[in-house]
């Protein structure tokens, strides 16, 4: 039975109205008979690490389509409907969410409006809110964080509860009896059409997975008895993280299965499919054992899709200039100054050189430097020194500008007289404070000011660190 | 169909004291002389707009198939139609 059809089984069992409970103790039931019954026992080497057997005790949420799903419950009319989400809306626009129901009709990431359309008459294209995605994942950070103190949210839709050492404090309930309170809730507080997949395991990764395992509306809990039958129905590209790349990685070494990968020894993980600590982390990782690490801020980035593409210098340039400006922003928000700066183009035609991120066509160029610095003119200087090493009469259709190094700002030794220095931070500080009282962009330099690229704040996807 | 507008509109609202907060509905709503009233409050969200946090309504209306977005100014109490929802 694959994933496939155990969704569509979910389907036909939510349409004969069983509740979401009794479809949990329903598969659990099956999967334990079925272990007992094929005998999934494979010989495994002396120095094969067993699985975690502690009990499953973090909580993975994932907001079910969260962006067109907000969209929805925003405009009672998309309900029901296949909606898209785009960043900017034109009549080519491309979809970056769709709902559930769109997804149903075959309309995907990347699936341009009219092709949405053909697909489904009733389609439906909205642009981008990041207002309302915000105020969606601040309250669902604060329903996580009513159940534990460790919850945090992992990106804008997705968070973590972790309840392990919170025994006493339960009091003996059940993991599944919370997740189904918190799945109301969300519909209590957040919106009644907002639903949320939970997955409940012995490590976050593991959780994640078991969210994903029953979408829409899931809720699965993998532990130790059931989690080699969970790798018996899973592709290995449905395992979070492994995508295209790691895929063949593991194809090379003769991993083909989820299974296989659960039973790959460490020293092949290590040594020949990541050939770093990752394949030591991915063998703790399958068997429950937790490996991730949280670090602070380590970049501060800006990237930008121009909706004017451009081979322009100057036009790039006023460009470069409003994202440095933003990154200043950050950094001085986060009170970190930046050794390190990579500027990656992403072109429209002609590749040069192919860059590290996706497969776009496309530029990179890093560079570190012995002095720190924050201010925007500065992060400009040095983003036009790297911009001078790019291959001219490129069309750029994005740019990603990322500082790295970070270190914490210093405070400047105070001078008796006022110098250039100190006169440029102070006027930096008062654009600041201008731009902090009437919106972003209000004053800006002079030189960014005739750009036909407006730079608007859009759906962070990955990195959540600046709502706070 | 989405029409973005920026309209100042009359709005009847209600203010009611909560849990810590006063919870505000905005019931009829005037804009281009006809009264609309709300059917089906879809979402309510803060939006930051410079140091000031607007509150942002979108709701469908009875008279019509269509919803209305509208934003409420703290500051003055003013209230300004951001966008309307043809639904065809």
């Amino acid at each position: 039975m694959t994933i496939g059809q155990l969704r569509e089984l979910q389907r036909c069992c939510l349409r004969a109205t069983l509740s979401l409970s009794q479809l949990v103790s329903i598969f659990g039931s099956l999967f334990k008979i079925l272990t007992n019954f094929l005998g999934f026992k494979v010989s495994k080497p002396a120095h094969f690490l067993g699985i975690n057997p502690a009990a499953p005790e973090v909580m993975h949420i994932d907001l079910n389509s969260a962006f067109a799903m907000t969209e929805q419950q925003a405009n009672p009319f998309l309900r029901g409907r296949p909606v898209g989400v785009t960043n900017r809306l034109s009549d080519y626009a491309i979809c970056i969410a769709t709902s559930y129901e769109a997804k149903r009709a075959g309309i995907v990431l990347g699936t341009r409006g009219p092709e949405a359309r053909m697909r489904a008459p009733n389609f439906v294209m909205r642009e981008s809110d990041p207002a309302k995605y915000q105020y969606v994942h601040r309250k669902m950070r604060q329903i996580f964080e009513s159940y534990s103190p460790v919850a945090y949210m992992k990106s804008v839709d997705e968070g973590i509860i972790d309840f392990r050492g919170m025994g006493p404090v339960l009091k003996g309930r059940s993991l599944e009896d919370i997740a189904m309170e918190i799945k109301a809730r969300v519909q209590a507080e957040v919106g009644d059409w907002m639903t949320v997949n939970i997955g409940i395991a012995q490590n976050r990764w593991l959780a994640k997975v078991a969210a994903g395992f029953m979408k829409p509306n899931g809720l699965y809990v993998i532990d130790a008895d059931n989690l080699e039958m969970v790798y018996h129905m899973m592709e290995l590209t449905d395992l979070p993280y492994i995508k295209a790349r790691n895929k063949t990685r593991l194809n090379e070494a003769g991993i083909f299965t989820a299974h296989q990968f659960f039973l790959a020894p460490e020293r092949v993980l290590t040594k020949r499919v990541f050939r770093s600590i990752n394949g030591h982390h991915w063998y703790l990782k399958l068997r429950g054992y937790e490996t991730e690490v949280e670090y602070g801020i380590r970049t501060v980035g800006r990237s930008y899709v121009l909706e004017h593409r451009t081979a322009d210098p100057e036009e790039l340039a006023m460009l470069f200039h409003k994202a440095c400006h933003k990154l200043a922003w950050r950094l001085k928000k986060n009170d970190f100054a930046a050794r390190g700066l990579s500027l990656n183009l992403g072109y429209a035609a002609a590749p040069h050189k192919k860059a590290n991120w996706g497969r776009r066509a496309g530029w990179h160029e890093r560079q570190m430097w012995k002095v720190a610095v924050r201010r925007g003119d500065e992060l400009f200087a040095r983003t036009m020194q790297l911009f001078g090493h790019s291959p001219a009469g490129q069309v750029v259709s994005s740019l990603f500008i990322t500082a790295y190094g970070l270190e914490p700002a210093k405070l400047d030794q105070p001078t008796l007289f006022e110098d250039w220095h100190t006169k440029k931070e102070r006027v930096e500080e008062a654009m600041n404070a201008v731009n902090l009282r009437y919106g972003e962009h209000t004053l800006v330099p002079a030189a960014v000011a005739a750009s036909k690229n407006p730079m608007k704040d859009k759906i962070p996807f990955g990195s959540i660190r600046y709502f706070s | 169909m989405t029409e973005e507008r920026d309209d100042p509109v009359s709005v009847v609202a209600s203010f009611t004291p909560g849990r810590g907060a006063v919870c505000v509905i905005p019931h009829k709503i005037k804009w281009r002389g006809q009264l609309y009233s709300l059917g089906e409050m879809g979402l309510y969200h803060p939006a930051k707009k410079g140091s000031k946090w607007m509150h942002v309504f979108e709701f469908s209306v009875r008279e019509n198939p269509m919803t209305f977005r509208v934003e409420l100014d703290p500051e003055d109490l003013s209230w300004r139609l951001k966008e309307v929802f043809y639904e065809s």
